[in-house]
């Protein structure tokens, strides 16, 4: 193998000769440059590949003699990772400098390889004072360069930027001339076999005063202000170094550093990387301008890599696999995310993030953007999400549960700002250009490219190894590859790839899994053909849908912890691209966002606090350990924020409504079900293991019983169709999961049912008035009316889907309604079948008022010529009113598999004789219900058409208005506002409450951010007080 | 007032931390064992007289190699920073005695310059001292000189054939003695010579050039930048 | 005396910190910072220091023989070397960007320069 020394001779050389050549030409320059940056690249490439491939690590010392006597440079298989990410990212960032560079004089370019000596020395050597060495090589260099924008923030900022760097150069020269004096060498291998030496008296104070200025260097919150003024003034190509490249450098030599430090040290270590990432994500919450948002990210992102890296040693653990997992994945991701949205912002320019709109005409652009959003937010398929699952596993298995769940609140908020940019980006349309740059472009896309393979590389080595949870994102990334073919043609191809996910899926499940699978794949599917029904090319439709659906099948075949959460998280993200599609405001999917990560960290901190001691990442489902009940209850509690349960429902309304017409049924009916769907996977696996279940059962059941009545009540009042069927969804949701409750046989056989029949009917729902709504173009009830005439056929379908809803014989409904209020009468739960009950009967009012405002009433004059909806519109309607009817007629055949799949729980089981279901409580034959029914209906339709003649027709308009108009001419209709008069009844319980008080929890997060921010008061001498503060009271921590 | 009393618990704070220096810095009654190595294998292996140079160039040479770097970015980046302007008349014009002793003198503090560069490994001093004195030279010509031509385009050539030089002295180690900046390249010589030592006077020949370049250019760019 | 050396150096950081957390002046800042590099040379070259012995150059009045016994510890001495050029290089940047500041605003008062913030 080439020695070390050459990584650095390459550079030093070029710094020598790039002047000369300059001499020559501009691009002789130039050419010397990208020759050695890459020839760096190259090498680290190199070297990673033969030490991956069993090569021994080489160890280097100058001048020849050995031991304590010479500096020695190492390269090992950490040196040469962390040397290919930091060069190539470098060598990208040099390309989207170019235009940059080349303006300047040839001092840049020497600058800049002086920078990348320090960085490549600070990761290979072994000696103390060299590495402070080339410390400064890298400060110095960075120093001159932040001024490069050469406008005069950037000249304040460079010069705040040198008074905190010189402070911390001076606590790193003072430290390691006394650790010589202490201990007699400067190596750190000679160190590191007696490393009492620096845990007490003069010693300790020596080592305490390099690792506070290394920390200074990783701007540790809040003596970091400096660096903010950094980020926001320099050019984003020099910027995106410092926290990528840098910062990595200086991480490493703390990495080398950690096994000298005591226990206590390492404790307030670790206890300010984790301030550091909660508060600077905290703060960053108030931002607007990119670079410093960026930079406050940069910091929370370095913080966790600290805590990462220390709490590990603090665990005693020493193999470099788990760091590299851990405090290298998270690295790597930040790495190239950083890097990424730097560039990024370079190519925006200087707009603050509420104008980022620009990018949603890009759709390359906006690809890159979303991909680091996703991947900052340590979503899957990321390297991100691998490591943080792996250091909370950590956390979590060394009882760390406060830092745990710090992290957890920290990543939350960082979730809500890059969500709440990504929306800004792509919802609000600017009509503003951007210029092509493909020097800055192709970097961007280099570095995607690298992060996605990182991912792939990241997920092998952490055993997910079922190849279903891997095409999830393989998936995604094709649909958006085929986004320029036409909507239809992708709809079909869809079709396919969910189909044959499908097919390959549901032969190997059984039970619950089956009827859940065949409840979320066949129901996607068979609402997937409405999409046929729009044409135009559907930009961003696709790739969300399909990789909803395999993680749909992902969720349901996974049999590891980890696997269920990867596709949970990625079934996340692909309903947020969804509903980021649809939506009209940048509210609901972030709100959706916000709650969805909220819900998924609950289930993340249950599945690691359950994992069994000492297991692998491949920990099964069936391993986990439920005996403490807290894991339990968190999971639950997460399942429960995705079913919108009363409280945290606040997405719900907008999240089942506004995306588009063919894509709203599939999130209201089946994606809903994916929440019943990981609660009785959860409650299955863990039945009977969790101490008092009693308590929670009533617990839940009261959640149940109460969402089903708020989510009702609220539907009654809504004037947007989508949305009074989006209420309407979470009452039902309520009714799952009073059933689930019970803990019975026929509770969960009642629960399972209803989600079966809401899936039908919600989904016969959704698409009629969607199929209408895309005719009329508008949501409004009001505005709406008389469509019978227009579409019968939506009616009739939608008809029929109302009565199933609504719990009246003869249809599904009724079954549902039937085994729940048995099973709760039978479990002696009077107020909570009182309750459902009123539930159901304010359900009737806004059944009455849908119907009644859509299809019923007076056709507006402008809908006159409107046709019945789009064919494929109805197509899956008619697929499922066949269902109803056929599950109507002969309940058994519904009934019985699903109580099959239920097993055997507490309580009396379902009898069956013929058609005829029978418990303690009572029987009911659906068969003949239907029958009996359907006579009482023909009679009188008999004797109405005989009566047929004698029907008045009352024309339109028979009504005049006198003399006035009035203001708002839709306050006259009585479809509006309809429900007024039970708003003095019962409007009391409709009180946005919860609106205001999660508005007034995120005010309260908001102004905490905005008191925080006043630190930066932007002095560069307040900066270096806040500076020598941080330390003073760092060392009155660490002594 | 405030923030005074802030600035004053931050020094305190700092007091605090380093007054454990002072005492857990007795005065030690033995080198240690790098520090004894050193000074006595210095003068066989190496042949050098003065070990600091030994040390400086030989044993920590990365860091010799360093600091010359760090030295050429403050070149690199004062040039980055100022823009060369077109130099204005000095406001008042040196007095004769000044310009015609300035003359002078030049010459022989550079003379003494070289002469503090190339015996490093002799006597106190060695490549950075000479250049600072090589510099100094240079200043005294500028503040006393009633016009003094720098040639920035031989200083950038000086500067970086110099810096070139060493490191390729630095690499022949690394292919033909033991390693990277091994001064045993060239034979120990006849102890406490003027050529001995091996590459050691070669080396500080070349860090004195750069040094005395570099600092030149670095005078000159803050000059003609008032 | 080696503790006065010592305690030279750390009076004269403690200094330096205190105008440079003072002065309002950015010349006066870079000042401070020039005190703090003299104190932290001196602080490193004590580290070195052994009573009653001489440098560490083995010309004839010292000799090769026992020449550890009679001379200071030789890597201080070293290091301290690196240390003033690097602080050489820091000063001469500092200074670059005052004059660039100066040349901005036409002050040197570091309030004036704290546009960036929050």
């Amino acid at each position: 193998m080439v020695s070390p020394v050459y990584l650095l001779v390459v550079t030093i050389a070029a710094v020598f000769l790039v002047p000369l050549a300059d001499r020559i030409g501009r691009s002789y320059g130039m050419s010397v440059f990208y020759a050695a940056i890459a020839a760096a690249a190259g090498l680290g490439l190199f070297w990673f590949l033969s030490l991956r491939g069993g090569a021994p690590a080489q160890n280097v010392f100058i001048a020849g003699f050995t031991g304590p006597y010479a500096i020695q440079l190492q390269l090992g298989i950490a040196e040469s990772f962390v040397i290919v990410l930091v060069n190539t990212v470098f060598l990208l960032a040099s390309i989207v400098l170019g235009g940059a560079l080349i303006k300047e004089k040839a001092y840049a370019l020497t600058l800049m390889l002086l920078m990348l000596t320090g960085i490549n020395g600070l990761v290979l050597s072994r000696d103390l004072f060299n590495m402070f060495v080339f410390m400064e090589l890298l400060s110095i260099s960075t120093y001159a360069l932040v001024a490069m924008p050469r406008n005069g923030q950037a000249f304040s900022a460079g010069f705040k930027y040198m008074i905190a760097g010189g402070l911390a150069s001076t606590f790193f020269l003072i430290g390691t001339a006394f650790v010589y004096r202490t201990a007699g060498t400067l190596h750190l291998d000679y160190l590191l076999r007696s490393p009492e030496l620096l845990h007490g008296g003069v010693g300790f104070a020596a080592l305490f005063l390099v690792i506070a200025a290394l920390l200074i260097e990783l701007k540790p919150f809040p003596a970091n202000g400096w660096a903010l003024d950094v980020y926001q003034a320099g050019h984003p190509g020099v910027v995106s170094i410092i926290t990528t490249a840098g910062t990595g450098a200086v991480l490493f030599v703390l990495y080398k550093l950690l096994p000298l430090m005591s226990v206590r040290m390492l404790q307030v270590l670790g206890g300010a990387g984790i301030v550091t990432f909660v508060f600077s994500n905290l703060v960053a919450i108030k931002q607007e301008n990119p670079g410093r948002l960026l930079g406050y990210s940069s910091i929370s992102q370095t913080g966790l890599v600290i805590a990462g890296m220390v709490f590990l040693r603090l665990f005693g653990i020493r193999e470099i696999a788990v760091y590299a997992a851990v405090a290298g994945g998270l690295f790597l991701n930040h790495l190239f995310v950083k890097g990424l949205m730097f560039w990024l912002s370079e190519r925006v320019g200087p707009r603050p993030i509420r104008e980022w709109g620009v990018l949603a005409g890009k759709p390359l652009l906006l690809f890159l953007f979303g991909l680091a959003v996703v991947a900052l937010s340590g979503l899957p398929p990321f390297p991100g999400f691998w490591a943080k699952w792996e250091f909370l596993k950590l956390l979590a298995a060394n009882g760390y549960y406060p830092v745990l769940g710090f992290i957890l609140a920290g990543s939350l908020i960082e979730v809500f700002y890059l969500f709440r940019w990504l929306g800004y980006a792509a919802v609000k349309e600017d009509h503003d250009t951007i210029s092509p740059a493909p020097a800055v472009t192709l970097p961007m896309v280099a570095a995607a490219i690298l992060l996605l393979a990182a991912s792939v590389f990241f997920s092998g080595s952490l055993s997910v190894r079922e190849p279903l949870l891997r095409l999830i994102p393989a998936a995604g990334i094709l649909f958006y590859l085929l986004e320029p073919l036409p909507g239809r043609v992708k709809t079909v191809l869809a079709l396919a790839a969910s189909g044959s996910a499908a097919v390959i899926v549901l032969p190997g499940l059984s039970g619950l899994h089956l009827v859940f699978g065949i409840m979320l794949l066949g129901g996607s599917l068979v609402q997937m053909i409405a999409g046929l029904g729009s044409g135009g090319r559907r930009r961003g439709i696709y790739p969300g849908m399909v990789m909803m659906v395999y993680s749909f099948a992902g969720l349901l075949v996974t049999e590891t912890a980890l696997g269920f959460f990867f596709a949970w998280e990625m079934m996340t993200l692909a309903s947020y691209l969804l509903i980021l599609r649809g939506s009209r405001s940048a509210r609901t999917p972030l709100l959706y966002m916000i709650f969805s990560t909220g819900g998924a960290f609950l289930i993340l901190a249950g599945l690691i606090t359950a994992l069994p001691a000492g297991s692998l990442s491949s920990a099964g489902l069936g391993d986990l350990v439920f005996s403490g009940g807290t894991a339990f209850y968190l999971i639950i509690a997460g399942f429960l924020v995705k079913a919108g349960v009363v409280g945290v429902h606040l997405w719900l309304p907008g999240f089942y409504s506004e995306a588009d017409h063919d894509v709203s049924p599939i999130l209201s009916s089946a994606l809903s079900k994916a929440a019943v769907a990981g609660l009785f996977i959860f409650m299955s696996l863990a039945n009977g293991t969790v101490p008092g279940s009693d308590m929670f059962s009533v617990i839940l059941g009261w959640i149940g019983g109460l969402t089903a009545f708020f989510g009702t009540l609220m539907a009654i009042y809504q004037e947007d169709a989508k949305r009074l069927l989006a209420f309407s969804s979470m009452g039902q949701m309520g009714y799952i999961i009073l059933a689930a409750s019970l803990m019975s046989t026929i509770g969960w056989t009642a629960a399972i049912y209803i989600a079966v029949t809401h899936l039908l009917f919600k989904g016969i729902m959704f698409l009629s008035v969607g199929g209408v709504v895309s005719r009329l173009n508008t949501t409004n009830m009001y505005e709406m009316g008389g469509m019978i005439k227009r579409m019968p056929l939506s009616f009739m379908t939608f008809l029929i889907g109302l009565i199933a809803l609504s719990g009246v014989p003869p249809l599904t409904g009724f079954g549902g309604k039937w085994l729940l209020y048995s099973a709760l009468v039978g479990k002696g739960w009077y107020m909570l079948t009182a309750l459902a009950l009123f539930s159901s009967a304010v359900a009737f009012l806004y059944c009455y008022r849908i119907i009644h405002s859509v299809f019923l009433g007076q056709l507006k004059t402008g809908f006159r010529a409107v046709k019945e909806a789009s064919v494929w519109y109805l197509i899956p309607q008619f697929i499922f009113v066949m269902l109803i009817m056929i599950f109507s007629m002969v309940p058994r055949l519904l009934i019985e598999p699903i109580s099959a799949a239920v097993g055997k729980l507490a309580g009396p089981d379902l009898l069956w004789q013929g058609n005829t279901v029978s418990h303690a409580l009572g029987y009911w034959n659906g068969t003949t219900v239907m029958m009996v029914t359907m006579g009482v209906f023909m009679v009188p339709l008999v004797w109405l058409l005989s009566r047929v003649r004698s029907i008045q027709k009352v024309k339109q308009f028979n009504i005049v208005y006198a003399a006035e108009r009035p203001d708002r001419p839709e306050t006259t209709h009585y479809a509006h506002n309809f429900f007024a008069h039970y708003t003095k009844a019962l409007g009391f319980l409709s009180l946005p409450l919860v609106r205001r008080f999660w508005e007034g929890a995120g005010e309260w997060i908001s102004s905490i951010a905005a008191a925080l921010r006043h630190l930066y008061s932007g002095n560069g001498q307040t900066y270096a007080l806040q500076v020598m503060l941080y330390i003073t009271v760092l060392y009155l921590f660490m002594r | 007032m405030i923030k005074r009393l802030f600035v004053l618990l931050a020094v305190a704070g700092m007091a605090v931390i380093l007054i454990p220096f002072v005492s857990g810095n007795g005065a030690g009654d033995a080198l240690n064992n790098v520090a004894a190595t050193y000074v006595e294998d210095a003068p066989r292996d190496l042949g050098t007289m003065n070990i600091v140079t030994a040390v400086i160039v030989t044993y920590r040479g990365l860091d010799t190699l360093g600091e010359v770097l760090v030295l050429f970015i403050a070149t690199a980046g004062v040039g980055f920073l100022l823009k060369k302007r077109r130099e204005g008349d000095p406001v008042q014009p040196p007095s004769e005695i000044l310009s015609t002793g300035g003359m002078i003198l030049m010459p022989l503090i550079v003379l003494f310059g070289i002469y503090v560069f190339s015996h490093g490994h002799l006597t106190p001093g060695g490549g950075f001292q000479g250049g600072v004195i090589i510099a100094t030279a240079f200043l005294l010509a500028m503040l006393s000189a009633r016009r003094l031509p720098i040639y920035s385009g031989l200083l950038t050539w000086i500067e970086s054939v110099s810096g070139f030089a060493y490191l390729a002295v630095g690499v022949l180690g690394l292919v033909l003695a033991g390693g990277f900046l091994d001064s045993r390249l060239l034979p120990a010589g006849r102890y406490g010579s003027l050529l001995s030592s091996g590459t050691i006077p070669l080396i500080y020949t070349f860090i004195g050039l750069k040094v005395g370049t570099e600092l030149v250019s670095i005078l000159d760019k803050l000059r003609s930048n008032q | 005396m080696i503790h006065a050396v010592t305690a030279t150096g750390i009076i004269l950081i403690l200094t330096g910190l205190w105008c440079m957390l003072t002065r309002k002046h950015i010349i006066r800042i870079i000042i401070g910072f020039s005190i703090i590099d003299t104190g932290i040379h001196i602080m490193i070259v004590s580290t070195g220091y052994i009573r009653n012995r001489t440098a560490p150059i083995l010309d004839h009045a010292v000799g090769l023989q026992g020449a550890a016994d009679k001379v200071v510890d030789p890597v201080p001495s070293a290091l301290v070397l690196t240390a003033i050029v690097i602080g050489l290089a820091v000063t001469a940047l500092m200074l670059s960007y005052a004059v660039k500041l100066y040349r901005r605003k036409r002050t040197l008062d570091i309030n004036n320069y704290a546009e960036l913030k929050w």
